[in-house]
């Protein structure tokens, strides 16, 4: 199938590129076997799914130009219906988390028809709404654990269990979500090469001339937004399952969105690398911060005192991200 | 019936005090089409701001409001120069996430300066006075100041722009920012000038609220939001708009109120059970979802 | 049975009537010039008939179908393709992706579109250019890749709207050779808003000429360009009083 060869095919990028990328591979497969502080394991399983958070984020966001600020939701969808499934009805991670996507993406298609007739400012604003609007909704119901959240007592399970994703350590977690980092570059890869990849990326330029080619605009936005859906609900799944804990205050915040919006940015929304570059900073960015400020600092939010900044400069200075600067950078030398 | 003139009495009041919050964000969105995420954070700001200054200096809280707008006008004109001026040649995207990194710099500064804890007001000319005017309705002195000033700032800022020179150039530069600098006008200074009412209003209104809202850094997020619903209710530039959008929303969030006046009315329990008092505000987003779907400009704009 | 028939179109804008009682019809495999002074309302005609602009009285039929309430992308997917004055280009599409992006309209497959792609650049003599962004090229290949971008649909029906524009001569006789070519050797019928006017007289075989929203002239170029309301609308009243 085309689509496959699609995935598959990555000859359009440079071959230093692709080095550079084949190299970050292997290390990210091997990097178990070698000996590693706990820290550095969860940092970079944080990496890896804001990595595919952002990549989810870039389908509408950086492709389709229409920033959205809501994704959190669909994280919160996500590890809840994997969460409240599992407590309940004792189901396996590869079936609440299929759920949690068909629910994310079936409430996408729901705010979804709406929202798209907005943009700019005003779509921006209304995916807050509609998070927040969600999130207040998340505390005061009971069947979600309301403002207390849900917790998943490892202790209850056989591990290593495959079948819930329940285990001891880090390091099935970090093969688990490494699979899903690749399968998702190759979606990605597969998705800018699509004919919707191409559509929205003509509604970017310009809704008028992509309406006179036959897009139908709206359909195409609504599609992809399910898209980016489908990828934060399936990492919230995974949420749910690593972190056994969760709590609608740090699952569906506006941070998380914002943070979310803001990696893909970093890195060069509309790009396929962006969304990893952008996590690839910032993730251990925040982390290290942590660590070396100390608890303390982080509570008094140092940490996000430097990354407001970071996140100033950027949009003020080099608005197309890591990736705008790269590509900039080499057109001149074409020229 | 109390519990109904209690409700909209109490909505109408703190809804006057909205619409000053929010009046700073229709000036600078009529002026530069930028919507500023840090706009709660001033608010917030000039809470901190009145707080510490009559704590310090003894003074009467309420006679902080000009200096708590001095700082305003200030903060508007350097993040302007120094930070959204660059911010306004990108993208959209940059000018959101840049206002909203201004915003966690602004909220996390003043967490480490402030600490977390509330704080409110407690010693002033008019705290803990209220006017009780019967039938249920009780006009707390601190937000009756609050809505006075909030009408007569208003007042001075449609003055400023309708009927002098320079809120003229302000206008003009908001309708047509190349036009204007054709004719003249330094557009540059307009727009600093802009973030200067904008900010001065709103830490203005930060100091008025302060004298019953306690304040935290975290105040500011809820502040953004309900500005945002205003304006776009308003209608985005339209200072009347923003008022009269200010007590609309003022009585949404007295929705619980008048949920419990049609509870009790109509004697349906299950409506008694449903925890209004939680949604106070998730009604004020609805709002805005709907408005803007329904009519974006909404009631009085002129930009769309 | 007229490829597009357009019958008592009239479009207001407020108080401003652009757009008044203006009926035509273009045959299949014919090359029309739409032409009149600047302000007579043929964007606004053009735009009209392409479903940018809903339309306030009369009917615009393409191929047989009543089009005139169908959204442009529909307009667009029933054959009916234009070009815009203005090639806004944020600099993401390079110009084969451009073209691509009118060829997935037919195929769902990126190898189908990106042949076709390559087979217009080669008719519109844009193979080189494939590569660089729309921003990056000289004004007249940005005219020809507006052109090519619309092609990417298979258009039955072309609308031009003003591709001379801003051209020196000699561009103006390579773009007036490239349409040339889209008209006999693609065999799409064409319909073109131009200033240019020698541009104008050797492609058409007909024009029809509008003046303030309303048709004034149609007919054979050569006998309208003779025609005193023309001369009036373009000259002046006093113009044409001197030369009748």
């Amino acid at each position: 199938m085309e689509t496959l060869k699609n995935a598959l095919d990555f000859s359009d990028f440079p071959r230093l590129d692709l080095t550079l990328a084949a190299a970050v591979a292997i290390f990210l497969m091997v990097f178990p076997f070698f000996p590693h502080s706990s820290f550095a394991m969860s940092t970079l399983i944080q990496f890896l799914m804001f990595s595919l958070y952002g990549m989810g984020w870039n389908t509408i966001g950086g492709y389709g130009g229409q920033v959205d600020l809501g994704k959190a939701q669909y994280l919160g969808i996500g590890a809840y219906t994997t969460a409240v499934m599992l407590l309940r009805w004792d189901t396996p991670f590869w079936i609440s988390m299929p759920i949690g996507v068909m629910l994310s993406v079936t409430w996408s298609f729901i705010i979804g028809y709406p929202l798209f007739k907005l943009k700019g400012h005003y779509f921006a604003i209304a995916t807050i709404a509609t998070s927040l609007v969600l999130k207040d909704l998340f505390e005061v119901w009971d069947l979600v654990g309301g403002s207390r959240g849900i917790e998943i007592l490892a202790g209850k399970y056989q591990t290593p269990d495959f079948l819930h994703l329940i285990f001891k350590g880090d390091d099935t977690y970090y093969y688990v979500i490494l699979l899903f980092f690749f399968t998702g570059i190759l979606f990605m890869n597969a998705f800018r090469k699509s004919r919707l990849g191409f559509q929205l990326r003509s509604i970017k330029d310009n809704e008028d001339i992509a309406r006179s080619l036959g897009i139908n605009v709206h359909w195409a936005k609504i599609k992809t937004y399910a898209i980016a859906t489908a990828f934060v609900s399936a990492v919230g799944s995974f949420h749910a399952c690593y972190v056994k804990n969760i709590e609608p205050e740090d699952t569906m915040s506006l941070d998380i969105s914002i943070l979310i919006a803001l990696m893909a940015m970093l890195g060069g929304a509309g790009s396929l690398w962006g969304p990893i570059i952008g996590a690839a900073v910032l993730v251990p960015l925040k982390s290290y911060l942590k660590e070396w400020l100390g608890a303390q600092a982080g509570m008094v939010g140092i940490d996000l005192i430097l990354y407001g900044a970071i996140i100033m400069i950027i949009s003020a200075a080099e608005p197309r991200g890591i990736w705008g600067m790269v590509d900039k950078a080499r057109r001149r030398k074409r020229s | 019936m109390e519990i109904l003139a209690g409700s909209l009495s109490a909505g109408l009041l703190i809804g006057m005090v909205f619409a000053l919050v929010a009046l700073g964000l229709t000036i600078i969105f009529g002026v530069m089409d930028i919507v500023n995420f840090a706009h709660g954070e001033f608010l917030m700001l000039g809470m901190y701001t009145a707080l510490l200054t009559a704590q310090a200096t003894g003074v009467d809280p309420l006679l902080t409001i000009p200096f708590a707008g001095l700082v305003g006008f200030l903060l508007g004109v350097i993040c302007y120069l120094g930070f959204v001026k660059y911010l306004i040649r990108g993208p959209m995207v940059a000018q959101l996430l840049g206002t909203f990194g201004l915003m966690l710099v602004l909220r996390n500064l003043a967490l480490f300066l402030f600490g977390s804890e509330d704080r409110t007001i407690h010693e002033g000319l008019l705290v803990g006075q209220s006017f009780d005017l019967g039938m249920g309705i009780i006009l707390p002195a601190t937000k009756l100041a609050a809505a006075f000033l909030s009408v007569i700032s208003f007042t001075a800022v449609w003055l400023l722009i309708n009927r002098t020179r320079i809120g003229k150039a302000l206008m003009a530069t908001a309708l047509n920012a190349q036009g204007a600098r054709y004719m003249g006008i330094p557009t540059e200074r307009m727009n600093a000038f802009a973030w200067g009412i904008g900010g001065a209003t709103v830490t203005m209104a930060g100091a008025l609220l302060v004298n019953f809202w306690s304040v935290t850094p975290y105040v500011g997020l809820l502040f953004t939001m309900i500005a945002f619903a205003i304006v776009a209710l308003g209608g985005f530039g339209s200072i009347p708009g923003a008022f009269f959008a200010g007590l609309i929303v003022g009585l949404i969030t007295e929705l619980p109120g008048i949920w419990d006046f049609i509870a009790e009315m109509t004697g349906f329990d299950w409506m008694a059970s449903v925890p209004m008092t939680s949604f106070k505000y998730t009604w004020v987003y609805l709002a805005y979802f709907l408005i803007m779907l329904i009519r974006p400009r909404g009631l009085f704009g002129w930009k769309h | 049975m007229a490829l597009l028939e357009v019958t008592n179109l009239t479009k207001r804008f407020g108080g401003l009537t652009a757009n008044q009682s203006i009926s035509f019809q273009v045959s299949e495999g014919e090359m029309l010039g739409l032409i009149g002074p600047n302000g007579a309302g043929k964007t606004t005609l053009f735009n009209c008939i392409a479903g940018l602009h809903p339309i306030d009285e009369g009917t615009v039929r393409f191929n047989g179908a009543d089009i005139t309430s169908l959204s442009s992308h529909e307009i667009a997917r029933l054959g009916l393709a234009r070009t815009f004055q203005i090639m806004v280009a944020s600099g993401d599409l390079n110009v084969l992706e451009n073209i691509m992006v009118g060829c997935f309209m037919h195929t769902a497959s990126r190898m189908r579109a990106k042949a076709e792609a390559e087979r217009i650049l080669k008719e519109l003599e844009l193979s080189d250019l494939g590569g660089y962004l729309v921003s990056e090229l000289p004004v007249a290949a940005q005219k020809r890749v507006a052109m090519a971008t619309a092609l990417g649909t298979r258009p039955r029906l072309l609308l031009l709207d003003e591709v001379a524009a801003g051209l020196n001569p000699s561009e103006i006789e390579g773009i007036t050779a490239t349409i040339h070519r889209i008209h006999a050797q693609m065999g799409v019928t064409i319909m073109l808003i131009e200033h240019v006017m020698e541009m104008v007289m050797n492609l058409s075989q007909r024009v029809v000429v509008l003046d303030y929203g309303q048709k004034i002239a149609e007919g054979d170029p050569r006998f309208v360009v003779k025609d005193p309301n023309v001369i009036k609308a373009y000259l002046g009243e006093r113009y044409a009083k001197e030369h009748a």
